[in-house]
């Protein structure tokens, strides 16, 4: 097969062509996971008196990290459907990877739930014993559907990449059977070409507004309930504009990763971090907005129990996790304002310092209110997460990882079709007209067939 | 209305509409987008 200058343009290697880097990636994010596994199957041995959890205050890190997944999940909805809708051109080499984090971190943030419910089988009484009135019933019926759409929203633009590889030698039994099973049936004819535009565009529109009943009932969990700093009106787009935030930190950090190890450096260029790095200033700036008036108006208020709850936060137990969200958050800030300068360097170090900010958010919107009972006259003590949370929070982290470069072997992490189409717009329909191949050292190079 | 909102259980049958609404709508999508349509020499090749 003679290669033409367009095609070793388009060329990108799997992971295993990129050598031992991602192997040993993936063998401490293993080992991680399986030390998260073991952690929690101690938990489900001994009982969550394993956590530094207890009747007053039960929701720990656990829930945190819950919150903090279904926010780092907003970004597939964001970064591919938004951006789909305004048809920005720059869009197309980051869609996938920002799809693919939607339905892993929503898989990881459902499992949060798991952990933090101490017996698994406890979540069948949501089912079974679950009342309309209740949020946590919204939050289940809304994680579910949000899941079940963005599965579908990365199997669809997936369909004509698999099916122009089923066929292709180099790819594992394993492979071949997978991408024919996700792609059967599909021709490349015109008239599925349209259907898959139209379907794409539907799901584009339809999944925005999911995304936003996600996040807003997530926070509604708390809003909804009489408890200091928790009862607040605009938790709802606060807790969505968080999420946006996260999200887009976290296609940052993740598109910086895959495009060394994978050696995408041609498609995932300084114009996709800038580009970023400006959506996320104006997150940075909306987050701060949020922020200010929630602490303002609770500061302001002046109603005694709020302000003893606040004042863990600004300078009691809480006080190192709060100024160091504030710290992350004004440094990347700068970092993303100065970006210039390193475009790639500063929005991805950016990206690091919003991620870190965002879970510390998450705690201290959580924690700090149960530890403070509604009566006057108790103590509830302080919540410390123990070595176990830490593992399994760990483990859970690293299984988001593992899945995603996992997924980046097994499939192609990049649009090709969509690419082509914005290399050759002239065409009718470029759905599918080129088809990627795997060479023999793993290497994906493409070629009109 | 009130018995409707206290009424234990809600939630699976809930769960079960509205996820499995989608989830079957979502199925008859892919199969639309990649289901026969009498134009299977139409490749683009």
């Amino acid at each position: 097969m003679r290669e033409t200058n367009a095609e070793k343009e388009f060329a990108y290697e799997f992971p295993t062509a990129a050598g031992i880097r991602y192997r040993v990636a993936i063998g401490i994010l293993g080992v991680l996971v399986l030390a998260g596994l073991v952690a929690w199957i101690n938990q489900l041995i001994f009982g969550l008196g394993e956590t530094g959890m207890k009747n007053s205050v039960n929701w720990g890190i656990y829930m945190t990290n819950f919150v903090f997944f279904i926010g780092i999940s907003h970004a597939g909805t964001l970064i591919s459907a938004v951006l789909r809708l305004l048809n920005a051109e720059w869009r197309r080499p980051i869609t996938r990877v920002a799809e693919a984090i939607t339905v892993f971190a929503l898989l990881l943030g459902g499992f949060q739930l798991v952990l933090d419910s101490g017996r698994p089988l406890r979540l069948v009484n949501v089912f079974v014993l679950g009342r309309l009135q209740s949020p946590l019933l919204w939050d289940l019926a809304s994680v579910s559907v949000y899941f079940a759409s963005a599965c579908f929203y990365l199997l669809l633009p997936l369909i004509p990449d698999l099916g122009a590889l089923r066929n292709q030698p180099g790819l594992t039994q394993l492979q071949k059977k997978t991408y024919a099973a996700l792609s059967s049936g599909w021709n490349n004819s015109s008239r599925q070409q349209q259907r898959l535009k139209r379907v794409i565009g539907i799901m584009a529109i339809l999944i925005i507004p999911i995304m936003v009943s996600v996040h807003s009932v997530v926070s509604w969990i708390f809003g909804l309930t009489v408890r200091y700093m928790w009862h607040s009106s605009i938790f709802g787009p606060y807790f969505v504009v968080g999420a946006i935030f996260s999200g887009v930190a976290a296609v940052v950090l993740s598109v910086a990763v895959m495009r060394r190890t994978m050696r995408l450096e041609a498609h995932l260029t300084a114009l996709h971090f800038n580009k970023l790095g400006a959506l996320l200033l104006v997150m940075a700036c909306l987050w701060f907005y949020f922020t200010l008036a929630e602490y303002l108006t609770t500061g302001y208020g002046g109603m005694t129990a709020e302000l003893a709850v606040l004042k863990m936060k600004l300078s009691g137990e809480f006080a190192l996790a709060f100024w160091a969200m504030i710290l992350c958050m004004a440094s990347a800030f700068v970092l993303l304002l100065l970006r210039k300068k390193s475009v790639i360097g500063m929005t991805t170090a950016a990206s690091a310092l919003i991620v870190v900010g965002m879970w510390l958010e998450r705690f201290t919107i959580i924690v700090p209110t149960l530890t403070k009972p509604l009566e006057e006259g108790y103590n509830f003590g302080l919540y410390r997460p123990t070595l176990t949370e830490w593992v399994i929070s760990s483990g859970s982290l690293a299984g988001f990882a593992l899945l995603l470069m996992v997924f980046a072997r097994f499939f192609p992490i990049i649009s090709l079709w969509e690419i082509q189409e914005a290399k050759d717009p002239t065409r009718e329909s470029n759905i599918g007209c080129t088809a990627p191949l795997i060479s023999g050292a793993g290497e994906l190079v493409e070629t009109n067939v | 209305m009130s018995s409707l909102m206290n009424a234990q259980g809600i939630g699976g049958l809930i769960f079960i509409v509205l996820f499995g609404g989608f989830a079957i709508a979502y199925f008859r999508m892919w199969q639309w987008v990649i289901g026969p349509d009498g134009n299977q020499g139409d490749k683009d090749s």
